[in-house]
């Protein structure tokens, strides 16, 4: 956007001068103060263009210089300038080796340091540039952008430097330093970085020399002013002396204060600066003697202002007359010797019925309509604007009018913006009473689209702070003008108007629009910037914090639960473990304790039934032997209960020896000879002589629990003992088993003929404590654990199995099948 | 007569085991502690010494540690009798010296033939 881009341009230049804009003019002249004798002033030079510098003659000149030397002047002072680098120059300063430095940054820090006047002569800021035909409009779209930045400077380090706003804002792009602002431009010319941030000061100097566009990121405002050595003698008469003429010279619009910045800051040469100030802005109109003496007879002029008609002429709340056209009616009465003067409080309506009556003689902004041509005659046009699109920030890129159609587009009603959309299209837009309301509706999504002249249109967007509009387009290349008008009777003033007008250069019309249509961006911007992107930052921080607090509340409590659930879970652990140790040592010391006794018992019944210690008679050795019989069948309880305990535990020993079944088997059967004989059994063993490597001890309690247990629930018939290789047969009947290939198995199967176990009691019988309900129970002993010691060993200890098979009343078959050799740790643990 | 140490602190399992030991011609001396046991292993000469675990004081382990730590003590032929029939009790109590092990209850019938068995003595009956 051209217009865009000149009015940016605007702003450097203008900023400062806007500050005098609305004070009295008052005639720059030699101070009232008397100074005795002449006072040397040692002040530091460094390079600095064009705040301060050395030009090619030697001489120090700048900004600060041109505007010292016209206060040193004055004070009949005598400056020497002490050449050397900026930190050089501060050390001299602060060693008071200086009186004075130009053109320092004021900070807390650095008035800790020094003495600063109060008066502030420049204020400088960072502005970000980016390359021609790109666009940065904000903080956040310099996210992933390299951006040149000079090492060093004030506002690329620092609390207010671009790294530390970055941070603040969360902005992760990275920075390439280079030493001068001069290299910013050439890195962003090359294309080699996204954006490159530099003073505005040099930024606008020497944006037209290279490849680049200012944006309106702009941050880091500093106040320069001049700098004395802290309580320094000389420090409180020069800081009061320097702060009263500077405050004069800022109010003298041709002083040599405003006639520096402007010729130092748009690169123009020097000599501008020394010439007759007359020559610059007051120029000699020249009038003829029938104009003079129209002039002479018409001693006040009345205008009629349109108080709305923002930028270009509006009342300000303190009841002045302001606008461009204001500028321009000062400039012509002071040039043309006349006297317009402003009718106060009249409505922009009742002013044109005052002028259509003439009790008002001219209107200085307005522009041509067929109506008021019939009674008012215009000046030339002194304002022109674009007419220009204005949407919302999110539509779609606009190229001109004809992208218009199919939208809701809004005009002022009655403007001439309304005239030409009539004329010149065939577009239906929709009204509005002013141009105010217009823009909201589109701020609002009401319409889609307004068409405005610029300069309004952007100062009531500032105004009223619709940060979602934007111009879009401009409507066309040809402008919107605006006159001024006189009644239809003083043709004479339209000409001496016109004559004045020719007077005013283009240089003085741009500032005088430039005073107005960024009125807005005075000073304010860095802060208002900031501010926006704090809360708009702060706003999304907010939001993400507070979602992060719940998420985190609501992890805390996932959290709390769960360390619940855990330490209650440690806490049955532990108490489980406390339990089983508990378990253990009850085993082992009732065991302990048991034994004792029964080695009483057993011990003293044994050797009294063996007569050891005197002849007893039958009774008494029937009592007796009940006595060791019961002695030996709790001792055996409680072997098993160890044992149980022991192999649940996983604690049982195993001892692997080779040794000769057919042998284990002869001492099994050998304990039973009696009770064989007793109850008169038939008695067979048909085994092949097998040489075993497994644990014998443990294998013959299988054994002996095994035939123990058929003799006793055999009351008559036979017990049958077979032993040998393992047959397809058994195999195929043992799913469950899980036969090893590489190993040999053996079978040993235990026949009876006895009472047998029914289908329900097959599952219980290897339970322990399990003793079957049968007429034989009151009869038989045993601990109840007998079978379940004999699975667990031959299951846990033996790595086999057992295989039951029984018919009620006729008998059982116990088969039980181990590996003949157990590999040491191959044992399956429970 | 040959002389056997019973250290021992249960009068019944002392009784019993003088029964065992009297059938085979033993002269019985007994301690009911470990520390008298000790003293009584080192001051006189014994066939074999019947050693009880769960004693007060020191107990049979300990006791014979300190009998095999003095010359005296360190050939005597020490048989422990305990109800420690937990694992490991057995393995431990070799360890500190002893030449035998037999778990309560014992069988007075047989303990003594298994004692010379152990000792490689003649039974004399």
């Amino acid at each position: 956007m051209p217009g865009e881009r000149y009015l940016k341009k605007m702003i450097c230049l203008t900023l400062l001068l806007y500050l005098i804009s609305q004070v009295i003019i008052i005639k720059e002249g030699l101070s009232d103060e008397f100074v005795k004798g002449p006072l040397a002033i040692r002040v530091g030079a460094y390079e600095n263009h064009p705040k301060i510098f050395t030009d090619i003659n030697g001489s120090v000149i700048g900004i600060f210089p041109d505007i010292l030397a016209d206060i040193a002047r004055k004070e009949g002072w005598q400056i020497a300038y002490v050449k050397g680098s900026w930190t050089e120059c501060l050390e001299r300063l602060m060693a008071n080796e200086l009186d004075m430095m130009v053109d320092v940054a004021f900070s807390d820090q650095r008035s800790r340091e020094f003495d600063f006047n109060a008066e502030t002569v420049l204020v400088n800021w960072g502005i970000i540039y980016t390359q021609k035909n790109m666009q940065l409009d904000s903080w956040l779209d310099l996210n992933d952008k390299a951006i040149a930045v000079m090492k060093g400077s004030i506002h690329t380090e620092g609390d207010g430097g671009i790294k530390n706003l970055a941070e603040r804002f969360d902005i992760d792009c990275h920075f390439i330093e280079v030493e001068t602002y001069e290299q910013v431009f050439e890195l962003l010319s090359e294309k080699k970085v996204a954006a490159g941030a530099v003073n505005r000061i040099f930024g606008s100097l020497f944006e037209e020399t290279y490849d680049v566009t200012p944006t309106s990121i702009i941050f880091n405002p500093r106040h320069l002013k001049f700098a004395f050595p802290k309580d320094s003698e000389k420090g409180p008469y020069l800081i009061e002396r320097i702060d009263h003429h500077l405050k004069r010279l800022k109010k003298t619009p041709e002083s040599i204060y405003h006639k520096a910045l402007f010729v130092y800051l748009s690169n123009l040469p020097r000599e501008w600066i020394t010439n007759d100030p007359k020559g610059l802005k007051e120029k000699k109109v020249p009038l003829t003697e029938k104009e003079k003496e129209w002039i002479r007879n018409h001693p006040v002029i009345h205008l009629g202002v349109d108080p709305e008609f923002a930028p270009f002429e509006f009342v300000a709340e303190n009841g002045r007359y302001q606008g461009i056209a204001s500028d321009y009616i000062a400039i012509l009465n002071e040039r043309l010797g006349l006297n317009m003067q402003v009718v106060q409080g009249l409505p922009w309506r009742t002013v044109m019925e005052k002028a259509r009556s003439k009790q008002i003689d001219m209107l200085p902004c307005v522009d041509i309509t067929a109506d008021r041509k019939t009674f008012l005659n215009y000046t030339k046009p002194y304002l022109a604007f674009h007419r220009v699109i204005i949407t919302r920030i999110d539509m779609p890129l606009l190229s001109g009018m004809d992208d218009l159609y199919g939208i809701k587009v809004s005009v002022q009603q009655d403007s001439s913006n309304e005239g030409y959309l009539r004329e010149n299209t065939t577009l239906n837009p929709i009204l509005f009473e002013t141009l105010q309301k217009s823009l909201l509706a589109v701020s609002d999504g009401t319409v889609d689209a307004f068409v405005g002249n610029i300069a309004s249109s952007t100062y009531w967007i500032r105004q009223l702070n619709l940060t979602n509009l934007k111009v879009a387009a401009p409507v066309s290349q040809t402008t919107q003008n605006l006159y001024m008008a006189v009644r239809n009777d003083w043709p004479e003033l339209v000409s001496i108007l016109n004559k004045g007008l020719s007077s005013i250069s283009t240089q003085e019309s741009t500032e005088i629009r430039g005073n107005w249509v960024n009125v807005e961006y005075k000073l304010g911007i860095a802060p208002l910037l900031v501010r926006k992107y704090l809360l708009q930052t702060a706003g999304v921080a907010l939001i993400m914090l507070t979602l992060i607090m719940v998420w985190n509340y609501g992890l805390k409590r996932e959290i709390r639960t769960r360390r619940e659930y855990e330490d209650k879970l440690q806490q049955a652990n532990t108490r489980l473990q406390e339990l089983d140790r508990l378990k253990s040592m009850f085993i082992a010391s009732m065991s302990h304790e048991l034994r004792t006794p029964l080695n009483s018992i057993i011990g003293f019944s044994s050797i009294t039934l063996n007569e050891w210690i005197g002849p007893l008679n039958d009774e008494q050795k029937e009592n007796v032997s009940t006595v060791l019989r019961s002695g030996k069948h709790l001792l055996s309880l409680i072997n098993d209960v160890i044992d149980v305990s022991k192999i649940e535990a996983g604690k049982l020993d195993i001892f692997v020896q080779d040794f000769s079944f057919s042998e284990l088997l002869r001492e099994a059967t050998a304990l039973f000879s009696n009770d064989l004989k007793d109850k008169k059994l038939s008695f067979h063993v048909e085994s092949l002589e097998m040489t075993l490597h497994t644990d014998r001890r443990r294998l013959l309690q299988a054994m002996v629990n095994t035939i123990s247990n058929a003799i006793k629930y055999t009351e008559k018939g036979s017990i049958a003992i077979r032993a040998g290789g393992v047959s397809e047969e058994e195999m195929a009947n043992n799913p469950d088993f899980q036969f090893q290939d590489n190993m040999t198995y053996i079978a040993i199967t235990v026949t009876d003929t006895g009472i047998g176990i029914s289908e329900e009691d097959m599952s219980k019988i290897f339970k322990p404590f399990v003793r079957l309900d049968t007429p034989l129970k009151s009869s038989i002993k045993g601990t109840g654990l007998g079978l379940y010691l004999t699975r667990k060993i031959v299951t846990e200890i033996l790595n086999g199995t057992i295989i039951l098979k029984s018919t009620p009343g006729k008998g059982t078959h116990m088969t039980i099948i181990i590996p003949e050799t157990i590999i040491p740790n191959e044992k399956v643990s429970s | 007569m040959k002389k056997i140490l019973v250290i021992e602190d249960n009068p019944d399992n002392l009784k019993l085991i003088s029964y065992a030991l009297k059938r085979c011609h033993y002269d019985v001396v007994s301690a009911d502690s470990g520390e008298i046991g000790v003293d009584l292993a080192l001051s006189d000469s014994f066939s074999f010494i019947i050693m009880d675990i769960d004693l007060p004081g020191i107990d049979g382990e300990e006791a014979t540690k300190r009998i095999r730590a003095d010359k005296k003590g360190k050939d005597v032929p020490i048989i422990a009798i305990t109800s420690f029939a937990m694992a490991g009790d057995r393995e431990r109590i070799l360890s500190v010296g002893c030449n035998g092990y037999f778990e309560k209850p014992i069988d007075p019938l047989t303990i003594m033939s298994a004692i010379h068995n152990l000792l490689g003595i003649e039974d004399e009956k």
